[in-house]
Protein backbone atom coordinates (compact mmCIF):
# COMPACT_ATOMS: atom_id res chain seq x y z
CA UNK A 1 0.00 0.00 0.00
CA UNK A 2 1.30 3.36 -1.08
CA UNK A 3 0.95 5.77 1.96
CA UNK A 4 2.49 8.97 -0.44
CA UNK A 5 4.64 9.60 2.68
CA UNK A 6 7.20 10.56 0.53
CA UNK A 7 8.66 13.69 1.45
CA UNK A 8 6.26 14.60 3.90
CA UNK A 9 8.28 16.41 7.07
CA UNK A 10 7.49 14.49 10.53
CA UNK A 11 7.70 15.81 14.10
CA UNK A 12 8.22 12.65 16.74
CA UNK A 13 8.06 13.73 20.30
CA UNK A 14 9.57 10.73 22.74
CA UNK A 15 11.30 10.02 19.54
CA UNK A 16 14.54 8.14 20.11
CA UNK A 17 13.20 4.70 21.87
CA UNK A 18 9.93 2.26 21.88
CA UNK A 19 6.65 3.17 19.78
CA UNK A 20 8.35 7.16 18.99
CA UNK A 21 11.24 5.44 17.01
CA UNK A 22 8.96 2.44 15.74
CA UNK A 23 6.58 5.57 14.18
CA UNK A 24 9.81 7.03 12.95
CA UNK A 25 11.30 4.49 11.30
CA UNK A 26 8.15 3.17 9.29
CA UNK A 27 8.04 6.78 8.39
CA UNK A 28 11.73 7.08 7.15
CA UNK A 29 10.88 3.82 5.51
CA UNK A 30 8.35 5.24 3.66
CA UNK A 31 10.25 8.28 2.20
CA UNK A 32 9.09 10.88 5.14
CA UNK A 33 11.64 13.53 6.29
CA UNK A 34 12.08 12.62 10.36
CA UNK A 35 12.70 15.12 12.85
CA UNK A 36 13.16 13.57 16.74
CA UNK A 37 12.51 15.61 19.43
CA UNK A 38 13.33 14.34 22.85
CA UNK A 39 15.62 15.12 25.97
CA UNK A 40 18.86 13.02 25.78
CA UNK A 41 21.28 13.53 23.08
CA UNK A 42 23.39 10.47 23.71
CA UNK A 43 19.85 8.56 23.15
CA UNK A 44 18.99 10.76 19.88
CA UNK A 45 21.97 10.20 18.01
CA UNK A 46 22.08 6.27 18.58
CA UNK A 47 18.23 6.41 17.10
CA UNK A 48 19.06 8.69 14.59
CA UNK A 49 21.75 6.00 13.13
CA UNK A 50 19.43 3.33 13.97
CA UNK A 51 17.14 4.64 12.05
CA UNK A 52 19.24 5.56 9.12
CA UNK A 53 20.81 2.34 8.66
CA UNK A 54 17.37 0.62 8.72
CA UNK A 55 16.15 3.13 6.20
CA UNK A 56 18.52 4.26 3.78
CA UNK A 57 17.11 7.26 4.55
CA UNK A 58 19.38 10.43 5.70
CA UNK A 59 16.55 12.50 5.97
CA UNK A 60 16.05 12.27 10.08
CA UNK A 61 17.42 14.52 12.48
CA UNK A 62 17.53 14.60 16.26
CA UNK A 63 16.39 17.76 18.00
CA UNK A 64 17.14 17.63 21.93
CA UNK A 65 14.09 18.81 23.61
CA UNK A 66 12.09 18.82 26.87
CA UNK A 67 8.39 19.31 25.45
CA UNK A 68 7.49 20.80 29.77
CA UNK A 69 8.71 23.94 28.75
CA UNK A 70 7.65 25.79 25.76
CA UNK A 71 10.48 28.45 24.68
CA UNK A 72 12.62 24.56 23.62
CA UNK A 73 9.50 23.15 22.00
CA UNK A 74 9.43 26.31 20.00
CA UNK A 75 12.81 26.45 19.61
CA UNK A 76 12.51 23.06 18.18
CA UNK A 77 9.74 23.76 15.71
CA UNK A 78 11.71 26.78 14.55
CA UNK A 79 14.56 24.15 13.86
CA UNK A 80 12.48 22.24 11.67
CA UNK A 81 11.10 24.68 9.68
CA UNK A 82 14.60 26.13 8.91
CA UNK A 83 15.74 22.94 8.14
CA UNK A 84 13.06 21.44 5.58
CA UNK A 85 11.01 24.93 5.31
CA UNK A 86 7.27 22.65 6.64
CA UNK A 87 5.75 20.71 8.68
CA UNK A 88 3.06 18.15 7.93
CA UNK A 89 2.39 15.62 10.46
CA UNK A 90 2.66 16.35 14.60
CA UNK A 91 2.76 12.70 16.56
CA UNK A 92 2.86 13.55 20.42
CA UNK A 93 4.25 11.19 21.65
CA UNK A 94 6.38 11.93 24.31
CA UNK A 95 5.39 10.53 28.18
CA UNK A 96 6.19 8.95 31.25
CA UNK A 97 3.82 6.66 33.26
CA UNK A 98 3.00 7.08 36.72
CA UNK A 99 -0.10 4.77 38.43
CA UNK A 100 -1.41 4.63 41.48
CA UNK A 101 -4.12 5.09 44.09
CA UNK A 102 -5.45 8.59 44.36
CA UNK A 103 -4.33 9.40 47.80
CA UNK A 104 -0.54 8.17 47.14
CA UNK A 105 -0.08 10.80 44.51
CA UNK A 106 1.78 13.31 45.85
CA UNK A 107 1.14 17.20 44.29
CA UNK A 108 4.45 17.03 42.05
CA UNK A 109 3.67 13.62 40.35
CA UNK A 110 0.30 14.99 39.34
CA UNK A 111 1.83 18.13 38.07
CA UNK A 112 4.48 16.39 36.25
CA UNK A 113 2.48 13.87 34.67
CA UNK A 114 -0.11 16.75 33.54
CA UNK A 115 2.70 19.20 32.25
CA UNK A 116 4.52 16.54 30.43
CA UNK A 117 1.62 14.53 28.95
CA UNK A 118 -1.40 17.56 28.49
CA UNK A 119 0.79 20.77 28.26
CA UNK A 120 3.64 19.16 26.32
CA UNK A 121 1.31 18.09 23.89
CA UNK A 122 -0.33 21.38 23.83
CA UNK A 123 2.59 23.14 23.32
CA UNK A 124 3.36 21.08 20.37
CA UNK A 125 0.59 22.07 18.55
CA UNK A 126 0.41 25.57 19.41
CA UNK A 127 3.93 25.55 17.83
CA UNK A 128 2.91 23.48 14.95
CA UNK A 129 -0.20 24.53 13.96
CA UNK A 130 0.60 27.49 11.96
CA UNK A 131 3.05 25.39 9.97
CA UNK A 132 0.11 22.40 9.65
CA UNK A 133 -2.33 25.00 7.78
CA UNK A 134 -0.13 25.89 5.16
CA UNK A 135 0.45 22.21 4.89
CA UNK A 136 -2.18 20.06 2.03
CA UNK A 137 -1.90 17.05 4.37
CA UNK A 138 -1.77 18.20 8.12
CA UNK A 139 -1.94 15.51 10.38
CA UNK A 140 -1.87 15.43 14.50
CA UNK A 141 -1.44 12.23 16.34
CA UNK A 142 -1.59 11.84 19.60
CA UNK A 143 -0.41 8.94 21.80
CA UNK A 144 -3.23 7.93 24.94
CA UNK A 145 -4.29 4.67 26.48
CA UNK A 146 -7.44 2.76 26.69
CA UNK A 147 -7.15 3.69 30.35
CA UNK A 148 -8.06 7.47 29.22
CA UNK A 149 -11.40 6.30 28.14
CA UNK A 150 -12.17 3.31 30.53
CA UNK A 151 -10.72 3.81 33.59
CA UNK A 152 -9.19 1.35 35.93
CA UNK A 153 -8.76 1.65 39.87
CA UNK A 154 -5.20 2.54 40.64
CA UNK A 155 -3.84 4.10 37.68
CA UNK A 156 -3.52 7.88 38.05
CA UNK A 157 -2.49 10.08 37.25
CA UNK A 158 -1.63 8.80 33.78
CA UNK A 159 -5.26 8.05 33.03
CA UNK A 160 -6.35 11.39 33.55
CA UNK A 161 -3.68 12.87 31.49
CA UNK A 162 -4.65 10.26 28.80
CA UNK A 163 -8.32 11.13 29.28
CA UNK A 164 -7.13 14.53 28.40
CA UNK A 165 -5.58 14.32 25.35
CA UNK A 166 -8.39 11.57 24.20
CA UNK A 167 -10.28 15.29 24.53
CA UNK A 168 -7.54 17.26 22.97
CA UNK A 169 -8.20 14.91 19.73
CA UNK A 170 -11.82 15.06 19.87
CA UNK A 171 -11.98 19.04 20.55
CA UNK A 172 -8.92 20.06 18.01
CA UNK A 173 -10.65 17.48 15.21
CA UNK A 174 -13.34 19.70 15.13
CA UNK A 175 -12.01 22.69 15.26
CA UNK A 176 -9.17 22.10 12.66
CA UNK A 177 -11.35 20.28 9.93
CA UNK A 178 -11.68 23.35 8.21
CA UNK A 179 -7.78 23.59 7.86
CA UNK A 180 -7.50 19.80 6.27
CA UNK A 181 -5.41 19.32 9.19
CA UNK A 182 -6.79 15.68 10.84
CA UNK A 183 -6.25 15.00 14.28
CA UNK A 184 -6.24 11.14 15.67
CA UNK A 185 -5.32 9.01 18.69
CA UNK A 186 -3.80 5.85 19.29
CA UNK A 187 -4.64 4.04 22.61
CA UNK A 188 -2.00 1.58 23.69
CA UNK A 189 -1.95 -0.88 25.46
CA UNK A 190 1.23 -2.55 27.19
CA UNK A 191 3.81 -2.57 24.48
CA UNK A 192 7.42 -3.45 24.94
CA UNK A 193 9.52 0.33 25.17
CA UNK A 194 12.46 1.67 27.05
CA UNK A 195 9.73 2.35 29.96
CA UNK A 196 9.02 -1.53 30.31
CA UNK A 197 12.35 -2.51 29.87
CA UNK A 198 13.31 -0.37 33.32
CA UNK A 199 10.53 -1.45 34.99
CA UNK A 200 12.06 -4.79 34.05
CA UNK A 201 15.88 -4.08 34.98
CA UNK A 202 13.82 -2.61 38.46
CA UNK A 203 12.16 -5.99 38.93
CA UNK A 204 15.60 -8.25 38.22
CA UNK A 205 17.26 -5.84 41.15
CA UNK A 206 14.82 -7.28 43.66
CA UNK A 207 14.47 -10.80 41.93
CA UNK A 208 17.68 -11.69 39.87
CA UNK A 209 16.17 -14.65 38.66
CA UNK A 210 13.44 -12.72 36.19
CA UNK A 211 14.47 -13.28 33.02
CA UNK A 212 13.17 -10.68 29.98
CA UNK A 213 11.26 -13.30 28.29
CA UNK A 214 9.48 -14.43 32.00
CA UNK A 215 8.58 -10.64 32.63
CA UNK A 216 6.86 -10.14 28.82
CA UNK A 217 4.64 -13.30 29.47
CA UNK A 218 3.35 -11.87 32.85
CA UNK A 219 2.42 -8.97 31.44
CA UNK A 220 1.82 -10.37 28.17
CA UNK A 221 -0.78 -12.62 30.32
CA UNK A 222 -2.90 -9.91 31.39
CA UNK A 223 -3.84 -9.36 27.56
CA UNK A 224 -7.18 -11.09 25.80
CA UNK A 225 -4.11 -11.67 22.79
CA UNK A 226 -2.05 -13.00 25.22
CA UNK A 227 1.25 -11.29 24.63
CA UNK A 228 2.81 -8.04 24.97
CA UNK A 229 2.88 -5.63 21.76
CA UNK A 230 6.00 -4.66 19.84
CA UNK A 231 6.75 -1.18 19.08
CA UNK A 232 6.07 -1.78 15.45
CA UNK A 233 2.61 -2.84 15.89
CA UNK A 234 1.73 0.83 17.25
CA UNK A 235 4.59 2.10 14.73
CA UNK A 236 2.84 1.18 11.94
CA UNK A 237 -0.56 2.39 12.92
CA UNK A 238 0.57 5.85 13.67
CA UNK A 239 2.17 5.88 9.96
CA UNK A 240 -1.17 4.53 8.72
CA UNK A 241 -2.93 7.55 10.02
CA UNK A 242 -0.23 10.16 9.20
CA UNK A 243 -1.09 8.87 5.48
CA UNK A 244 -2.85 9.51 2.16
CA UNK A 245 -4.30 6.14 2.91
CA UNK A 246 -6.32 7.43 6.14
CA UNK A 247 -8.02 10.95 4.26
CA UNK A 248 -10.92 10.75 5.89
CA UNK A 249 -10.08 9.44 9.19
CA UNK A 250 -10.53 12.45 12.46
CA UNK A 251 -11.65 12.46 15.17
CA UNK A 252 -10.68 8.40 16.15
CA UNK A 253 -9.19 7.32 19.01
CA UNK A 254 -8.10 3.40 17.89
CA UNK A 255 -7.07 1.30 20.26
CA UNK A 256 -4.37 -0.89 19.80
CA UNK A 257 -4.17 -2.82 22.55
CA UNK A 258 -4.44 -6.75 22.02
CA UNK A 259 -8.20 -6.44 23.28
CA UNK A 260 -7.51 -4.99 26.60
CA UNK A 261 -9.84 -1.88 26.61
CA UNK A 262 -13.24 -2.99 27.79
CA UNK A 263 -14.53 -0.50 25.42
CA UNK A 264 -14.14 0.27 21.46
CA UNK B 1 4.54 -0.46 3.40
CA UNK B 2 3.79 -4.06 2.53
CA UNK B 3 0.72 -4.79 4.02
CA UNK B 4 1.79 -8.57 4.01
CA UNK B 5 -1.55 -9.56 2.42
CA UNK B 6 -0.37 -11.91 0.10
CA UNK B 7 -2.23 -14.99 -0.58
CA UNK B 8 -4.88 -14.02 2.06
CA UNK B 9 -8.64 -15.21 1.62
CA UNK B 10 -10.85 -12.64 1.97
CA UNK B 11 -14.67 -12.53 2.00
CA UNK B 12 -16.64 -8.91 1.20
CA UNK B 13 -20.47 -8.69 1.90
CA UNK B 14 -22.19 -5.97 -0.12
CA UNK B 15 -19.20 -6.26 -1.93
CA UNK B 16 -19.89 -5.41 -6.26
CA UNK B 17 -20.43 -1.61 -4.99
CA UNK B 18 -19.69 1.22 -2.49
CA UNK B 19 -17.54 0.47 0.69
CA UNK B 20 -17.39 -3.03 -0.01
CA UNK B 21 -16.02 -2.83 -4.02
CA UNK B 22 -13.65 -0.50 -2.40
CA UNK B 23 -12.06 -2.93 0.62
CA UNK B 24 -12.25 -5.35 -2.40
CA UNK B 25 -9.81 -3.87 -4.43
CA UNK B 26 -7.78 -2.77 -1.66
CA UNK B 27 -7.42 -5.80 -0.79
CA UNK B 28 -6.70 -7.41 -4.03
CA UNK B 29 -3.89 -4.95 -4.81
CA UNK B 30 -2.16 -6.28 -2.03
CA UNK B 31 -2.42 -9.82 -3.35
CA UNK B 32 -5.30 -11.16 -1.73
CA UNK B 33 -7.66 -13.56 -2.93
CA UNK B 34 -10.90 -12.08 -2.43
CA UNK B 35 -14.66 -13.25 -2.40
CA UNK B 36 -17.41 -10.82 -3.21
CA UNK B 37 -20.66 -11.29 -1.79
CA UNK B 38 -24.05 -9.75 -3.04
CA UNK B 39 -27.28 -10.67 -3.85
CA UNK B 40 -27.70 -10.25 -7.56
CA UNK B 41 -25.42 -12.01 -9.73
CA UNK B 42 -25.26 -9.50 -12.79
CA UNK B 43 -23.92 -7.32 -10.30
CA UNK B 44 -21.31 -9.31 -9.32
CA UNK B 45 -20.04 -10.64 -12.73
CA UNK B 46 -19.68 -7.07 -13.49
CA UNK B 47 -17.68 -5.64 -10.37
CA UNK B 48 -15.66 -9.08 -10.38
CA UNK B 49 -14.67 -8.01 -14.09
CA UNK B 50 -13.91 -4.19 -13.55
CA UNK B 51 -11.89 -5.89 -9.71
CA UNK B 52 -9.79 -8.28 -12.20
CA UNK B 53 -8.88 -5.34 -14.65
CA UNK B 54 -8.23 -2.75 -12.56
CA UNK B 55 -5.97 -4.57 -10.10
CA UNK B 56 -4.81 -7.35 -12.20
CA UNK B 57 -5.43 -9.89 -9.95
CA UNK B 58 -7.94 -12.89 -11.22
CA UNK B 59 -8.50 -14.08 -7.64
CA UNK B 60 -11.80 -12.89 -7.45
CA UNK B 61 -14.93 -14.32 -6.86
CA UNK B 62 -18.37 -12.80 -7.55
CA UNK B 63 -20.79 -15.07 -5.06
CA UNK B 64 -24.72 -14.58 -5.21
CA UNK B 65 -25.90 -14.89 -1.28
CA UNK B 66 -28.64 -13.18 0.90
CA UNK B 67 -26.72 -12.58 4.38
CA UNK B 68 -30.01 -12.76 5.84
CA UNK B 69 -30.75 -16.31 4.87
CA UNK B 70 -28.39 -18.75 6.88
CA UNK B 71 -28.41 -21.76 4.67
CA UNK B 72 -27.39 -19.27 1.68
CA UNK B 73 -24.33 -17.79 3.95
CA UNK B 74 -23.28 -21.43 5.17
CA UNK B 75 -23.27 -22.34 1.04
CA UNK B 76 -21.15 -18.97 0.33
CA UNK B 77 -18.23 -19.93 2.89
CA UNK B 78 -18.35 -24.10 1.69
CA UNK B 79 -17.92 -22.38 -1.83
CA UNK B 80 -14.99 -20.40 -1.04
CA UNK B 81 -13.40 -22.02 1.65
CA UNK B 82 -13.75 -25.33 -1.10
CA UNK B 83 -11.98 -22.82 -3.74
CA UNK B 84 -9.15 -21.42 -1.93
CA UNK B 85 -8.75 -23.83 0.83
CA UNK B 86 -9.65 -21.62 3.74
CA UNK B 87 -10.52 -18.16 5.34
CA UNK B 88 -8.45 -15.32 6.65
CA UNK B 89 -10.62 -12.26 6.43
CA UNK B 90 -14.49 -11.74 6.91
CA UNK B 91 -15.98 -8.33 5.95
CA UNK B 92 -19.28 -7.93 7.08
CA UNK B 93 -20.41 -4.99 4.73
CA UNK B 94 -23.93 -5.59 3.59
CA UNK B 95 -26.26 -3.32 4.79
CA UNK B 96 -28.94 -0.42 3.81
CA UNK B 97 -29.84 2.59 5.24
CA UNK B 98 -33.03 3.62 6.29
CA UNK B 99 -33.72 6.52 9.02
CA UNK B 100 -36.46 7.66 10.76
CA UNK B 101 -38.55 8.67 14.51
CA UNK B 102 -39.46 5.72 16.34
CA UNK B 103 -43.32 5.90 15.71
CA UNK B 104 -42.45 6.09 11.80
CA UNK B 105 -40.57 2.80 11.91
CA UNK B 106 -42.41 0.33 10.63
CA UNK B 107 -42.02 -3.27 12.10
CA UNK B 108 -41.49 -5.01 8.52
CA UNK B 109 -38.67 -2.17 8.36
CA UNK B 110 -37.36 -2.78 11.88
CA UNK B 111 -37.37 -6.19 10.70
CA UNK B 112 -35.53 -6.10 7.54
CA UNK B 113 -32.74 -3.83 8.93
CA UNK B 114 -31.98 -6.13 11.47
CA UNK B 115 -31.71 -8.98 8.70
CA UNK B 116 -29.50 -7.24 7.18
CA UNK B 117 -27.10 -5.84 9.50
CA UNK B 118 -27.03 -7.47 12.72
CA UNK B 119 -28.22 -11.26 11.18
CA UNK B 120 -26.18 -10.96 8.45
CA UNK B 121 -23.28 -10.53 10.38
CA UNK B 122 -24.14 -13.63 12.82
CA UNK B 123 -24.65 -15.48 9.48
CA UNK B 124 -21.32 -14.62 8.70
CA UNK B 125 -19.39 -14.59 11.51
CA UNK B 126 -20.76 -18.43 12.73
CA UNK B 127 -20.23 -20.00 9.42
CA UNK B 128 -16.70 -18.04 9.25
CA UNK B 129 -15.31 -18.83 12.68
CA UNK B 130 -14.53 -22.82 12.13
CA UNK B 131 -12.23 -21.87 9.07
CA UNK B 132 -10.52 -18.71 10.52
CA UNK B 133 -9.58 -21.23 13.73
CA UNK B 134 -8.16 -24.07 11.77
CA UNK B 135 -5.91 -21.01 10.42
CA UNK B 136 -4.56 -20.41 13.33
CA UNK B 137 -6.22 -16.71 13.41
CA UNK B 138 -8.09 -14.74 11.40
CA UNK B 139 -10.14 -10.65 10.57
CA UNK B 140 -13.07 -9.82 11.43
CA UNK B 141 -14.08 -6.41 10.21
CA UNK B 142 -17.61 -4.92 10.81
CA UNK B 143 -18.70 -1.70 8.73
CA UNK B 144 -20.75 0.23 11.44
CA UNK B 145 -21.83 4.44 11.57
CA UNK B 146 -20.56 6.79 14.09
CA UNK B 147 -24.56 7.08 14.51
CA UNK B 148 -24.40 3.50 16.16
CA UNK B 149 -22.00 5.19 19.07
CA UNK B 150 -24.14 8.38 19.13
CA UNK B 151 -27.36 8.01 18.32
CA UNK B 152 -29.25 11.28 16.62
CA UNK B 153 -33.03 11.51 16.12
CA UNK B 154 -34.52 10.53 13.32
CA UNK B 155 -32.04 7.82 12.79
CA UNK B 156 -33.92 4.25 13.79
CA UNK B 157 -33.46 1.56 12.72
CA UNK B 158 -30.11 1.99 11.58
CA UNK B 159 -28.57 3.20 14.72
CA UNK B 160 -29.73 0.82 16.70
CA UNK B 161 -28.69 -1.86 14.18
CA UNK B 162 -25.42 0.17 13.99
CA UNK B 163 -24.89 0.22 17.86
CA UNK B 164 -25.62 -3.51 17.93
CA UNK B 165 -22.54 -4.17 15.09
CA UNK B 166 -20.23 -2.15 17.88
CA UNK B 167 -21.37 -4.00 20.69
CA UNK B 168 -20.99 -7.63 18.83
CA UNK B 169 -16.96 -6.44 17.51
CA UNK B 170 -16.21 -5.81 21.06
CA UNK B 171 -18.02 -9.18 22.85
CA UNK B 172 -16.58 -11.15 19.81
CA UNK B 173 -12.79 -9.63 20.45
CA UNK B 174 -12.69 -10.68 24.00
CA UNK B 175 -14.30 -13.95 22.62
CA UNK B 176 -11.97 -14.68 19.88
CA UNK B 177 -8.59 -12.92 21.03
CA UNK B 178 -7.38 -16.54 22.40
CA UNK B 179 -7.53 -17.47 19.24
CA UNK B 180 -5.92 -14.93 17.62
CA UNK B 181 -8.90 -13.94 15.84
CA UNK B 182 -9.30 -9.90 15.62
CA UNK B 183 -12.19 -8.03 15.29
CA UNK B 184 -12.83 -4.38 14.89
CA UNK B 185 -15.18 -1.81 13.31
CA UNK B 186 -15.33 1.01 10.78
CA UNK B 187 -17.88 3.58 11.88
CA UNK B 188 -18.03 5.58 8.20
CA UNK B 189 -19.84 8.68 7.96
CA UNK B 190 -21.24 10.27 4.87
CA UNK B 191 -19.34 8.55 1.91
CA UNK B 192 -20.01 8.06 -1.91
CA UNK B 193 -22.09 5.60 -2.53
CA UNK B 194 -25.16 4.02 -4.81
CA UNK B 195 -27.45 4.83 -1.88
CA UNK B 196 -26.68 8.15 -2.37
CA UNK B 197 -26.89 8.05 -5.91
CA UNK B 198 -30.44 7.41 -5.98
CA UNK B 199 -30.99 9.61 -3.85
CA UNK B 200 -29.49 12.10 -6.45
CA UNK B 201 -31.57 10.38 -9.19
CA UNK B 202 -34.71 11.18 -7.46
CA UNK B 203 -33.83 15.11 -6.43
CA UNK B 204 -32.59 15.04 -9.79
CA UNK B 205 -36.04 14.35 -11.20
CA UNK B 206 -37.61 17.19 -9.32
CA UNK B 207 -34.80 19.71 -10.17
CA UNK B 208 -33.28 18.96 -13.15
CA UNK B 209 -30.40 21.59 -12.50
CA UNK B 210 -29.41 19.52 -9.62
CA UNK B 211 -26.15 18.05 -10.96
CA UNK B 212 -25.00 15.14 -8.74
CA UNK B 213 -21.75 17.49 -7.86
CA UNK B 214 -23.86 20.13 -5.88
CA UNK B 215 -25.32 17.83 -4.76
CA UNK B 216 -22.73 16.06 -3.38
CA UNK B 217 -20.91 19.16 -2.15
CA UNK B 218 -24.34 20.11 -0.57
CA UNK B 219 -23.81 17.15 1.70
CA UNK B 220 -20.57 17.32 2.38
CA UNK B 221 -21.17 21.15 4.20
CA UNK B 222 -22.29 19.12 6.67
CA UNK B 223 -18.85 17.15 7.32
CA UNK B 224 -16.13 18.87 9.61
CA UNK B 225 -13.64 17.89 6.34
CA UNK B 226 -15.93 20.13 4.41
CA UNK B 227 -16.57 17.29 1.66
CA UNK B 228 -18.01 13.78 1.42
CA UNK B 229 -15.83 11.04 1.33
CA UNK B 230 -15.27 8.80 -1.55
CA UNK B 231 -15.37 5.22 -0.95
CA UNK B 232 -12.01 4.04 -1.21
CA UNK B 233 -11.60 6.05 1.71
CA UNK B 234 -12.54 3.50 4.12
CA UNK B 235 -11.95 0.75 1.62
CA UNK B 236 -7.98 1.73 2.62
CA UNK B 237 -9.13 1.19 6.38
CA UNK B 238 -10.72 -1.77 5.92
CA UNK B 239 -8.00 -3.13 4.25
CA UNK B 240 -5.31 -1.57 7.05
CA UNK B 241 -7.29 -3.54 9.89
CA UNK B 242 -7.09 -6.86 7.89
CA UNK B 243 -3.11 -6.51 7.47
CA UNK B 244 -0.42 -7.96 9.47
CA UNK B 245 -0.05 -4.35 10.12
CA UNK B 246 -2.66 -4.19 12.23
CA UNK B 247 -1.29 -7.37 14.51
CA UNK B 248 -2.22 -5.85 17.64
CA UNK B 249 -5.42 -3.59 16.75
CA UNK B 250 -8.61 -5.90 18.42
CA UNK B 251 -11.80 -4.49 19.75
CA UNK B 252 -11.33 -1.07 18.11
CA UNK B 253 -13.66 1.28 16.39
CA UNK B 254 -12.36 3.79 14.04
CA UNK B 255 -14.54 6.36 12.67
CA UNK B 256 -13.75 7.06 8.75
CA UNK B 257 -16.34 10.01 9.33
CA UNK B 258 -14.48 13.22 7.98
CA UNK B 259 -14.92 14.47 11.37
CA UNK B 260 -18.90 13.98 11.61
CA UNK B 261 -18.93 12.16 15.24
CA UNK B 262 -19.38 13.98 18.29
CA UNK B 263 -17.55 10.80 20.33
CA UNK B 264 -14.20 9.33 19.48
Amino acid sequence: MNLELTGKVVIITGGSDGLGKAAATRMAMEGAKVALAARDQARLDSAIAEIKAATGNDDVIGIPTDVTDESQVTRMVDIVMATWGGIDILVNNAGASAAGKFEDIAIDTWKYDIQLKVYGAIYCCRAALPHLKKSNAGRIINLTTWGGKATPGGTMPTSLSRAAGISLTKAMSKDYAADGILVNTVCVGVIKSGQTQRIFEAQRKANPSLTEDAFNNRIGGMVPLGRIGESEEVGDVIAFLASERASYVTGAAINVDGGQSPVV
Amino acid sequence: MDLGLTGKIAIVTGGSEGIGRAAATAMAEEGAKVAIVARTQADLDRTTEELKKETGNNDILGIAADVTDEAQVQEMVDTVVNTWGGLDILVNNAGTSSAGKFETVENETWETDLGIKVYGAIHCSRAALPHMKQRGGGRIINTTTPGGKASGAGSLPTSLSRAAGISLTKAMSKDYAADNILINTICVGILKSRQHRRRWEAAHEKDPSLTLDAFYANMGGQVPVGRIGEAREAGDVIAFLASERASYITGASVNVDGGTSPVV
